[in-house]
Parts: structure tokens; C-alpha cells; sequence
């Protein structure tokens, strides 16, 4: 039977009174099958569109502080499994725990496969979305912060470009900064490197690698490329026909 | 002030359609705000239930005509006593002289002119129109007569016929009637209507902002937050606009404010990209 709960992440509680010590149990499931250090929990779940299968049987969970590959074929279901980790799409049968279903959850952030660019404005306003004054002391922090990731991204000197004047590279940057900007602890990207070069998409893992050890970002990355995301550190997920066939660090394949 | 801001930047984006908006919150609360005002203004006409038989009073401007006519307003079987001003009746007179022919009006006029100077015939006179109510008796119609002419006393006062308001004259106090009672109600459906609309039309100008805004910081209901200036700076201004046509009915505004919520409460949908 289809369930979707929220994950009890206690360190998400400030005001939550600490129980006492439990030695023996550090990582052990809880009742509902997630523990403490999970973010996502999906147990045995399915989905259909009409009569074709997108998703069946996928037992998958992600760690605080993961950076996960799920790759495939297109049509393997890779975005519909995104879609389900970013709650935007309800399953058929199967248990999904997620922190987008929890008040004051962990803050997932994404990078759509479209982009979801405001054309009619320049990349700079696009990037601008992200400011949000509670994560920010000042207005400088976030100009700092953005101009950092600007010239590590090699976009400095074109952000007063319009959206829609942009050339697909610049877009996908532009998503992924935005994405950054908004201090996510997870970030679910679509894609986020389909139209990039090899350099450049190293040169994407590498600041969210960054972000992943100086600020334990969670990565849950969704690419086509196999070979790429071989090279980089990370669980791989591999999913064929919607079928989850493959789970274990690239090194190993 | 973040969504005051928001607000403002999507006026920027939508002149057209979010000044729509800001217009129809601004008719919607004036009109609700001064619903009384606006009725007396516009809609309220004395023909509205004055059907009955009347006649014309002319009374020596010397008395109080004004007296004469609230006395005779409380007296049953009167449905309207209204009073009509000397310069009014003075330009009766002269339209009625105007109706003959020029020689003749100028030799009236002369001669009502040499008249006047001997103090002959004195046209200093003010005027009464008593309408009866529909269907009262014509002993009663009389009583009320005898009782002006005793009040103001017979060698003071003027009675012309009684006449009977013709067809055409029932008509437009019927349509009258109907607008006094209908008008405002309607002008404040259609100032509803006009929000709705609006508020439909300039969400989807904010839709994707909001969307971007959910997304990408850590805010909820932004939609229906930026929508809520809308309404918000329609009552904190509004009733400076509202003191033209006079006290504010307070608890109109609260209804005001009871519609916009309702308004918002229909944009409560989380947003979507699409949309």
C-alpha cells in the first residue's frame, strides 16, 4: 500500500528535547524504515503511466551527505525518480519517505532539465532570485558568494546577457548557480551537464563536491552519461526500464 | 516589504495588468467603504416612489416653507412634500411667458412689470408639491388640502389642481425605484466581478515569479502574498480617497476585507511552473 511520510531527522530540531543515549542503535532503521542519518527512503515503489511502467520495485535510500548518480537510458525513468525524490510526483504503490514532505525540512533545491529560466530577464536578475535575506547577513555575502561561483564557472563577464540571448552552456550554468545560491542541503539535478563539455562538467562536480565537504550538500544527480559520471566520486545508480539494476560506487563497476 | 517589493516589480513586468488590479481593489473598497454615499450620489432620485396623485401649492414666500412642508411629510396619505424655491418658480413663470409669442410675452412681461411695480399682484412666492400616496381616497386627498390651506392660512395660499402622474412619468419612477434599490448592489457585483478577474488575470503574471521565489528560497505562499499587497494598499489608502464622498462605512470594510480574503484564499494552489 502506498504511503508517504517524513523522515524524523532529529538534527533538523533544534528545539527538540535530547533523549537519552542509545549506544547500540547509531543507524538502525526505525519503525517506518529510515534512520536518522537518511534523507530519502523509497521502499519497493512503483509507478505507471497509463500502462507503461516508469518505475517497479525500487528500494533506494540516500544519505545525508551522498553524492548519488543515477544513471540510464533515456526513458530508463530517471526523471520520474527525481520526481518522486522532490515529491512533485505521487507513486502507485511502495513507501517514500522524503524531507519535502516534513515542515522545516532539510531545503531541496533543483536543476530542471528545462532550465526554468526567466527569459525577459538577464542571467545576473535570474541569479538574483536566489537572495533570500534570512540566509544571507548581507546583500554582499550573497554578491560575494555569486560572484565567486560566476568566475569559477567562467560566466563573469556575461551575466548582463538576457536568459533568452544566452547560448545553452550559459543557461545551464546560470541554473546551477541559481541552484547553489539558495544554500540547498540537497540538490537534485536533472541533467545538470547535458549541454556542456567534458571540462566543464568536471569543472560543475568539482564545486559541488566542494559544497558536499565544506558544507555536506547532498547531491542526487541524474545523467545519461555513464562514462562521465564514472569519473567522478559518488554512488551510481543505474536504472534500465525503470528498473533499479545497479547500486554501488563508481570505482566498482 | 520583500513582497511590497515583489509587488512592484511585477507592476514593472505587468503595467497593463497589475494596474488593472490595483485599480478594481481600489473601486471594490470604495465602492463597499461608500455604498450609502455613492447610493444618495448616483442612484437615489425623488421620483423613485412618488406615483400618487400631487398637486402644486404656491404659498406667500413670507411663510416657512419648510415647516409647512414637514408637517405635511407626517401627515398620512402623504407620500412626499417638497419644496420648491422662488427663483424656481420665478423661472416657471418666465418659461410659461416664453411659451407665447414674442410680442405678446413682452407686452405680459410689461405689463406684469408695471403691475408688480404698483404692488398690485405680488409674485413672491414660494411653492409646494404635496404627492398622495397611491390609492388614498380623494375625501382624504381633500382633508389634506383643507388642512394646508388652515395652516398656512386661505389668503396666503394657492392650491392648483390635483393631477395624476401620466404613464410615461410612472415608468421612470419605476425604473427609479428600481435602480434606488438595485443600482449600488449591482455596481458593487460588478466591482467584484472586475477584482476576480483581475486577480485572475495578474496571478498569472506573478506565477512564475512565485514559483522561482518557492524554489529557490525558503518561502511559502508567495503567490497569494504578493497578491495581498493589492488589497493591503487599498485599505491603508483607500480611505484617505474615501473621505471625498464622506465617512467610510467601517463595517463595509471589513466585508471588503472578508471578499479579498476569499479572493486570495482561491489562489492557495501551490504554484507550478506551467501555469
Amino acid at each position: 500500500m502506498y504511503q508517504q511520510t517524513s523522515t524524523d531527522f532529529s538534527s533538523n530540531r533544534p528545539n527538540r528535547p535530547n533523549r537519552p543515549n542509545r549506544p547500540n542503535r547509531p543507524n538502525r532503521p526505525n519503525t517506518l524504515g529510515a534512520t536518522a542519518s537518511n534523507y530519502f527512503y523509497l521502499e519497493d515503489i512503483s509507478l505507471k503511466f497509463g500502462n507503461i511502467p516508469a518505475l517497479s520495485s525500487i528500494q533506494l535510500t540516500i544519505e545525508r551527505g551522498e553524492i548519488l548518480f543515477i544513471t540510464g537510458a533515456s526513458g530508463a525513468g530517471k526523471t520520474t525518480l527525481l520526481k518522486v525524490l522532490a515529491g512533485h510526483t505521487k507513486v502507485d504503490s511502495g513507501r517514500v519517505e522524503s524531507p519535502c514532505f516534513m515542515r522545516n525540512g532539510p531545503f531541496i533545491s533543483e536543476i530542471f532539465q528545462d532550465l526554468r529560466l526567466m527569459n525577459k530577464a538577464s542571467c545576473d536578475d535570474n541569479l538574483n532570485i536566489s537572495y533570500d535575506p534570512a540566509l544571507y547577513a548581507k546583500k554582499a555575502d550573497f554578491e560575494q558568494d555569486k560572484q565567486e561561483l560566476c568566475r569559477i564557472l567562467g560566466v563573469s563577464d556575461r551575466l548582463h546577457l538576457k536568459a533568452q540571448d544566452a547560448n545553452g552552456g550559459l543557461k545551464q550554468k546560470i541554473a546551477i548557480i541559481r541552484s547553489l545560491l539558495c544554500k540547498p542541503d540537497i540538490l537534485i539535478a536533472d541533467e545538470p551537464t547535458c549541454s556542456l563539455d567534458v571540462e566543464n562538467a568536471k569543472k560543475i562536480f568539482d564545486v559541488l563536491n566542494l559544497y558536499n565537504t565544506k558544507r555536506g550538500l547532498t547531491v542526487v544527480w541524474a545523467s545519461h552519461n555513464r562514462d562521465l559520471v564514472k569519473q567522478f566520486t559518488g554512488r551510481i545508480v543505474h536504472l534500465d526500464g525503470g528498473k533499479l539494476v545497479y547500486s554501488g560506487h563508481a570505482c566498482f563497476i | 516589504m520583500f513582497y511590497l517589493a515583489q509587488f512592484f516589480k511585477a507592476l514593472k513586468i505587468a503595467p497593463v495588468r497589475g494596474g488593472l488590479f490595483l485599480i478594481s481593489t481600489f473601486l471594490l473598497l470604495i465602492s463597499l467603504g461608500e455604498m450609502d454615499a455613492l447610493e444618495k450620489k448616483y442612484f437615489h432620485s425623488e421620483n423613485a416612489r412618488m406615483t400618487g396623485a400631487y398637486f402644486y401649492a404656491l404659498i406667500s414666500s413670507k411663510e416657512n416653507n419648510l415647516a409647512v412642508a414637514r408637517k405635511l411629510r407626517v401627515l398620512p396619505g402623504v407620500e412626499q412634500a417638497i419644496t420648491l424655491s422662488e427663483k424656481k418658480i420665478k423661472l416657471e413663470v418666465e418659461r410659461l411667458l416664453g411659451a407665447f409669442k414674442k410680442d405678446l410675452a413682452t407686452e405680459l412681461q410689461d405689463e406684469l412689470h408695471n403691475e408688480l411695480k404698483n404692488d398690485l399682484i405680488n409674485l413672491e412666492f414660494t411653492g409646494i408639491k404635496v404627492v398622495f400616496q397611491e390609492n388614498i381616497t380623494q375625501r382624504t386627498q381633500q382633508l389634506i388640502r383643507d388642512y394646508l390651506s388652515r395652516l398656512v392660512g386661505t389668503d396666503k395660499v394657492t392650491l392648483g389642481p390635483i393631477k395624476k402622474p401620466n404613464e410615461e412619468f410612472k415608468k421612470n419612477a419605476q425604473l427609479a425605484l428600481f435602480l434606488k434599490d438595485w443600482g449600488i448592489i449591482g455596481v458593487v457585483f460588478l466591482c467584484v466581478l472586475f477584482w476576480f478577474s483581475s486577480l485572475q488575470i495578474f496571478s498569472k503574471v506573478i506565477a512564475k515569479q512565485s514559483y522561482l521565489l518557492e524554489q529557490f528560497q525558503r518561502k511559502k505562499f508567495v503567490r497569494i502574498k504578493i497578491l495581498g499587497v493589492g488589497p493591503l494598499l487599498a485599505l491603508a489608502f483607500g480611505p484617505l480617497v474615501m473621505f471625498i464622498f464622506g465617512q467610510p462605512q467601517e463595517v463595509n470594510l471589513l466585508f471588503f476585507t472578508g471578499i479579498a480574503c476569499l479572493g486570495l484564499m482561491t489562489q492557495l494552489r501551490k504554484s507550478t511552473w506551467n501555469t
